[in-house]
């Protein structure tokens, strides 16, 4: 995070003060950071909203049976992430509040990896990218599902994550609408402020890494998958246009952009980054290597198999 | 009741109720304001605005709703808190600071990292089908940028032989120094915008400054590729300068 904030600081500085032609990029970054930023905003707000209304509106007890502990309402609960017809700046703090009232954290990992990847919003764009291709739809919807379903099976036996400190709990004379407006204030502050952080981060990695090379990688199987895993990651592009920019990468196998549409709604810096605000870094030291690896395997076989 | 209690932190010096809710304000006016200034238009598509709104009103009503004491804001934070709050959480306050120093500009061409997310040849092998032009008036068809590119560089030009063509963009330096019209093309927001580059072939014609808005009215000459960016080479016949648009970029059609 301190390295992300000194390269803007650095950003900051040249597009306040350069001129020139060198100027352009770190001008382009102040427009592109913004640009993460401002689009995002919408979809974390309506993450926290409907993190507040479980809070305020839902009871625990149905929260506790649909994600409850039983093997079945992970792949349940994975499935309902096509409910949330929004990117993954929506998700986590959704998974986030399920866990706090009373979701097991299998079910509750099941769908904040599923949703970002298999919503209809998504899932219509990536058809609309891929006209005349649906297998790349079945083939991303298969590949993301299987693989929240596999990281939320493995996580059932683990400890639940170190959730963040709420330093009050609600009381129990409050209002339901006053636990909602509390909610939303407390996560969209939080939240929001690693949201930053997040685009502060990819959009240092767009200005810093030359992405030229990449065109010599596409030649070669094993590196195409580990360059657009690795693309997934840095770029953080919101999962409702990824799909675009998958088509325009005429360069590289549907194989290997299967692997960049199944990693990137799952794992990129901008959503790690939330992941550790709101589950802690130990977890997200586990967590994010599991699903990176799992994504990749399962999107590779998939994609191998499908397409 | 929740199987997995949640953890509490007593060491955790109070949470300064109103800091919260006045981040949260702030963030709420930043959507609210990038609207309400037309700003928002050089970062994301027209259509976003209606979402800005509503989630900065959303975010404001609630923080004003809790400075008025009727909610208490909690910071979620990790207890490593100054003032109350954590303090990645001031970082929501960075945009609309940034904003009031220095108002966002559009994308320009020239910059690697433009570039890096758009060098690549589209997909043969997808068949988009092509976008439709539009009916010519008098004897000129308008054409956009991402158009002309699909048809110039994956179509053989099919529909642009012979014809007029007039297409908005910006007075730009190409690798070369050959001067370009340049319009970029968004998906989503401005950070996966690509750029369509127009290289002008020879001509008497004035050449307005760099970074002036210009129609370009011409007929289309060749596709060029380098080092795998594809662009446009036209024949102008006209080139006026104009007033910036309102949308500085065009919405990829098949979005």
């Amino acid at each position: 995070m301190i390295a992300a904030v000194l390269l803007w600081g650095l950003v900051v500085v040249r597009s306040l003060l350069g001129r020139g032609s060198s100027s352009v990029a770190w001008q382009n970054a102040f427009t592109m950071f913004l640009a993460t930023t401002t689009q995002a905003l919408p979809f974390l707000v309506f993450g926290v909203a409907l993190s507040g209304a479980i809070a305020a509106f839902v009871p625990p007890t149905w929260v506790a049976r649909v994600f409850g502990s039983s093997p079945l309402s992970v792949p349940v609960a994975a499935t309902c992430g096509a409910l949330l017809p929004g990117c993954e700046c929506s998700s986590v703090p959704v998974a986030a509040r399920l866990m706090r009232t009373g979701g097991s954290v299998g079910p509750s990992l099941a769908f904040l990896l599923a949703s970002p990847a298999i919503n209809p919003v998504v899932l219509v764009s990536t058809a609309v990218a891929f006209p005349g291709r649906p297998e790349v739809v079945v083939a991303r919807a298969g590949a993301s599902w299987l693989v929240a379903v596999t990281v939320g099976l493995v996580w059932r036996g683990q400890p639940q994550p170190d959730l963040r400190v709420e330093p009050h709990d609600h009381q129990p004379h409050e209002s339901k609408l006053a636990v909602f407006v509390s909610v939303v204030n407390g996560d969209f502050v939080y939240a929001g402020g690693f949201l930053v952080v997040g685009a502060l981060a990819t959009t240092a990695m767009r200005t810093i890494v030359p992405v030229g090379w990449v065109d010599g990688a596409a030649l070669h199987t094993i590196t195409s998958i580990a360059v657009m895993a690795f693309l997934a990651v840095v770029l953080s592009v919101c999962s409702e246009a990824d799909a675009f920019l998958a088509a325009a990468m005429g360069q590289f196998s549907l194989a290997s952009r299967l692997v960049f549409l199944t990693v990137g709604p799952m794992v990129d810096i901008k959503l790690i980054l939330q992941q550790r605000a709101a589950f802690g870094a130990r977890f997200t030291r586990r967590f994010v290597p599991l699903t990176l690896i799992c994504a990749v395997v399962v999107s590779t076989m998939i994609g191998e198999v499908l397409l | 009741m929740s199987d997995h209690p949640e953890p509490t932190d007593a060491s955790a010096p109070p949470p300064n109720v109103d800091l919260v809710s006045i981040i949260a304000l702030i963030g709420g006016l930043y959507m609210i304001r990038m609207v309400w200034s037309g700003q928002y238009l050089t970062l994301v598509r027209q259509s976003s605005g209606r979402w800005l709104v509503l989630a900065g009103s959303l975010v404001t009503v609630c923080a004003i709703s809790s400075l008025a004491g009727f909610g208490r804001a909690h910071d979620h934070g990790d207890g490593r808190k100054r003032l109350g709050v954590s303090v990645t959480s001031l970082l929501v306050v960075v945009p609309l600071i940034l904003t009031s120093l220095r108002a966002p500009a559009d994308l320009k061409s020239g910059a690697q990292n433009v570039r890096a997310s758009t060098n690549a040849v589209a997909d043969r092998s997808l068949d988009h089908g092509p976008i439709p032009l539009n009916d010519p008036v008098d004897a000129v068809t308008d054409i956009t940028a991402e158009n002309l590119l699909d048809r110039a560089a994956y179509r053989n030009g099919e529909g642009l032989d012979g014809v007029v063509l007039k297409v908005t963009g910006r007075i730009a330096r190409g690798d070369n120094g050959d001067t370009t019209v340049v319009r970029f093309v968004m998906n989503c927001c401005a950070a996966d915008a690509y750029p369509v580059e127009i290289h002008l072939g020879p001509s008497s014609l004035h050449i307005p400054e760099v970074d002036t808005w210009v129609e370009l009215v011409g007929t289309y000459v060749e596709v060029r590729t380098e080092n795998r960016n594809v662009s446009v080479v036209m024949a102008p016949s006209r080139i006026v300068a104009i007033e910036p648009p309102e949308e500085p970029y065009e919405i990829a059609a098949r979005t």
